[in-house]
């Protein structure tokens, strides 16, 4: 199959078919579609990939997350097929289809919550943010949204608002929308409040009663927005405690609490949604990337009442819950369910943070290990004390990795933390030899350091 | 004689349509179940739909113009398939992947202007719209962007803000997106100026310049933004002065002139792109819909210069390889095929069919249309043009019963669009008017 170089085996890139897509992609698509690298995928299949000059790559980035069940999951393309000689497409809200009423029915079943609940499909997360952000508003009657330091949650204006990273994903793009107060997370490893948890008492919170006095009064505060593992903001996990108190916060003042699963939930954290990790159950829950099992899908979930207070009209799209991504959702959950994915996730995060953590303690490039089941960033810094970025070093360590095969991305404020991200089908042996490669380059690189 | 395609075999909607509808009642948020149509899709093919208790239905909204080439045209299927087999998903913004180089490329060669282009890919209409908007204001490092009434950009925040329809798109979900300025558009049946055409001497034209000295500074627009033909708004063709001025005044004020294609594009017009119509060329245009007939997909291709000056643009599903296979396919059908060729005998017919129903039924108040997209608006009285609001949901029931899928729109819901796929055949045509025109004769005696 492979006419290129084996994962691990070092090849030169960009390939000579990836260099004449490389010249295309500069002449037809703008500068700011962002890459990692010079690397063109033709073929996926588990946690393989194969680029156009033939190369094999392991896949620890999964499409960011998108692939939890792995490229191409055999149940999923057949479901695809099936569905796309059937109809492709109708227009939920103009003529409706099994397919997305069962989807609907089954992630109110399976997700945190024993209250009646309904779904709505659209296609992206940001979409999904910005659907939540419409239902509390329009709920509640009220238009406060409060957010967090190192979020991200799309890149339409409002979702762009609502993500606290300038440069790129807001620069030049705004102005913005009012009505948001943004607070610190708990990022503990580089507490906001330079305090240390648990003695902080966990400060972060009290940030925010306070706020009620002098930003804005609780009354006029729609909703809470929060991912409940920061994911593009660097993979922290926060103590159960800020979440549990944001919750009874929203309990209090009658706020909207909408927890962000679309990078941690299905099933990333070897639970279905991170949420369970933490004993909270939000009112709203957002889920994208690996729901479709690769295909464009996202959903807004929660408490029936809320869900059912906008307009008829007021929500959806004209490609929201195509039918394929539908069909390929409901293979996607039947694939954890039959194969038991979650127990999997758990265990070979098990083995991925035990290999991460003996890496640890031989190279001080690695600052901070921190992880639920598959879901693992590794913070990379110069100096352990002084805790300073290892930006550079971070960037040249995935280089390395991907001339030898190994696909894997950054992530954070300050682009320092490694994320891992493999599919949960990925066999052990799979996972060893990309460990291999990435022991290789973080060695070679905390040398230099 | 040959066979009617309509077949109806249960009551509509049928036990099952109506069983699965009480799930969906319990389980899918209100807010996206707005269809008036009761029943379930099953399968389609071409430019019939068959429900899951097995009637078939003329479709003459092509699943509001995403499906111009019709239901699971043969060769979209099979890219989707192939390409669903290798490889489904990357995330372009990580790893690349060589469909949508390919689309990129495409795209940038059939949209109008003779200048170096470059194309950015989305997920949904309202995506690109929020992205053009971005991109615009990142090149011109101004604020403001100038909107029209009737428009529908979408329903992301900075769609809906740009959305000229309060009900239901804007109720409580505010505050909106500021500097953003609104203007009248050129609907001429409905004039705000009270104003006839061509005596009018485009005074809405005049009222957008005047608009630079009371309203917004020129200087500080970013974009105007507009759809060629306004679709949701009620199939609003403005006449051919309109679009020129606009394109004039943008070039005037160095604002990125933007056109939303959204609906428009893809043949719907019979030209590839409404624009083409009127000679005018955007900046940057909004592509989604029919691009990949059927699978979420949607485009901004513009100036090369304009489209270079984003910070960081995407998203994790944009792009989407099965989406892009999809709309390749698209782009080799309209030239192996000759859509574009062929859709003249269908607007013929069309034209033909609506202009005999304007000429002898008086629900109708104004017919409209450019070769194969086409509104009808329904009003009580044609002096006072009251909108004939009731009398338009009997009529499209009274089709559904019959065995045909119209829909409507405009801000009184009293227009019916008339935009089947460009492949129907003409017996399924003139079938699916046989229908229109008895419905419309029955409710307005």
């Amino acid at each position: 199959m492979h006419e290129g170089a084996k994962a691990g085996e070092k090849r030169a890139l960009p390939g000579e078919k990836a260099k004449e897509l490389l010249n295309l992609r500069n002449e037809y698509v703008p500068k700011g579609v962002f890459q990692v690298g010079p690397l063109f995928v033709s073929k996926g299949k588990g946690a393989i990939v194969e680029d156009v000059d033939g190369n094999e790559y392991i896949d620890f980035a999964g499409g960011i997350a998108v692939l939890n069940i792995g490229h191409c999951n055999d149940r999923v393309v057949s479901a695809i097929k099936e569905q796309a000689d059937k109809h492709l497409h109708t227009c939920f809200h103009v003529l409706m289809y099994e397919s997305y009423i069962r989807l609907a029915k089954k992630l109110c079943e399976i997700t945190p919550g024993n209250f009646p609940k309904q779904a709505l499909l659209i296609n992206s997360g940001a979409e999904a943010v910005e659907n939540a952000i419409k239902v509390s508003r329009r709920y509640s009657g009220k238009q406060g949204v409060i957010v967090f330091e190192n979020a991200f949650h799309g890149r339409t204006t409002l979702a762009m608002a609502l993500t606290s990273q300038i440069k790129y994903y807001k620069f030049g793009f705004g102005p913005f929308v009012p009505y948001l107060q943004r607070f610190p997370y708990a990022y503990c490893y580089r507490c906001p409040h330079k305090l240390t948890y648990p003695d902080c008492g966990i400060h972060c919170l009290q940030r925010i009663e306070d706020s009620f006095i002098n930003y804005m009064a609780p009354e006029e505060i729609a909703c809470v927005l929060i991912e409940p593992i920061l994911g593009e903001g660097g993979y922290v996990i926060p103590p159960a405690e800020f979440l549990r108190g944001l919750r009874k916060i929203c309990d209090e003042h009658n706020i909207v609490f909408i927890a962000d699963e679309v990078q941690s939930g299905m099933g990333r954290t070897g639970k279905m949604w991170a949420s369970e990790h933490f004993g909270i159950v939000p009112d709203v829950l957002l889920a994208a990337k690996s729901l479709g099992g690769g295909m464009v899908l996202s959903a807004t979930i929660g408490r029936k009442e809320i869900m059912d207070s906008v307009d008829v009209g007021g929500v959806g799209g004209t490609f929201a819950g195509n039918p394929l991504s539908c069909v390929a959702a409901l293979k996607t959950i039947e694939t954890f369910e039959k194969d038991k994915l979650l127990g999997r996730a758990a265990k070979l995060g098990n083995m991925a943070k035990g290999r991460l953590e003996s890496m640890k303690k031989e190279y001080e490039i690695i600052g901070d290990v921190r992880g639920l089941a598959c879901m693992i960033g590794v913070e990379l810094v110069k100096d352990r004390k002084t805790k300073a970025p290892a930006t550079a070093e971070t960037k040249a360590i995935l280089k390395k990795c991907q001339e030898r095969g190994l696909i894997i991305m950054s992530c954070g404020p300050l682009h320092n933390v490694c994320r891992f991200m493999f599919p949960l089908v990925i066999t052990e042996e799979e996972l060893t030899r990309g460990f291999g490669i990435l022991e290789d380059a973080i060695r070679e690189v905390n040398a230099t350091i | 004689m040959k066979e009617r395609s309509v077949k109806t075999i249960t009551e509509i909607p049928g036990e099952k349509s109506r069983k699965l509808k009480e799930i969906a009642e319990r389980h899918v948020a209100s807010g996206s179940m707005y269809s008036m149509f009761p029943i379930m899709a099953a399968e389609a093919k071409g430019a019939i739909i068959k429900d899951v208790d097995g009637n078939s239905y003329i479709d003459f909204y092509a699943g509001v113009g995403v499906l111009n080439l019709g239901h699971c045209h043969p060769k979209v299927v099979e890219a989707a398939k192939a390409q669903a087999e290798k490889l489904v998903h990357t995330c372009f913004g990580s790893v690349m992947q060589e469909p949508f180089i390919r689309v990129a490329e495409r795209l940038s060669k059939i949209t109008p202007g003779k200048f170096p282009k470059a194309t950015a890919l989305f997920n949904s209409g309202s995506e690109a719209i929020e992205n053009s908007i971005k991109i615009s204001r990142a090149y011109t490092k101004r604020p403001a962007v100038i909107c029209f009434d009737y428009a529908f950009h979408g329903k992301t925040l900075l769609a809906t803000s740009l959305d000229g329809t309060v009900r239901p798109l804007k109720v409580g979900y505010g505050p909106f997106v500021p500097e953003i300025y609104r203007f009248p558009v050129a609907y001429c049946y409905r004039c705000p100026f009270g104003l006839s055409h061509p005596e009018c001497s485009m005074r809405c034209l005049e009222f957008l310049r005047q608009g630079f000295l009371t309203t917004v500074d020129p200087e500080q627009v970013a974009a105007l933004v507009i759809e060629p033909v306004i679709g949701e708004g009620g199939y609003i063709f403005p006449p051919k002065e309109f679009l020129p001025g606009l394109q004039e005044i943008c070039r005037e004020h160095g604002i990125v002139f933007v056109l939303d294609e959204v609906q428009s594009g893809f043949g719907r017009t019979g030209k590839m792109f409404a624009c083409e119509h009127w000679g005018v060329v955007p900046d940057l245009m909004v592509m989604s819909k029919s691009l990949a007939n059927g699978f979420p997909l949607s485009a901004v291709t513009g100036k090369k210069e304009i489209m270079n000056a984003a910070g960081i643009l995407g998203g994790t599903f944009v792009g989407h390889p099965v989406g892009c296979a999809a709309a390749l396919a698209v782009l080799d059908i309209f030239e192996e095929e000759r859509i574009l060729q062929k859709a003249q005998k269908m607007a013929e017919i069309m034209r033909s069919r609506l202009g005999k129903m304007y000429r002898n039924i008086l629900l109708i108040g104004d017919l409209r249309g450019l070769d194969t997209a086409w509104g009808i608006e329904l009003v009580r009285d044609r002096k006072t043009k009251e909108p004939a609001t009731e009398e338009t949901k009997r009529v499209l029931n009274e089709c559904l019963r019959s065995g045909l899928i119209a829909i409507k729109a405009g801000v009184y819901g009293n227009v019916i669009r008339i935009i089947p796929p460009l492949v129907i055949t003409e017996e399924q045509l003139n079938e699916g008017f046989d229908i229109l025109e008895k419905a419309l004769i029955k409710i307005s005696g």
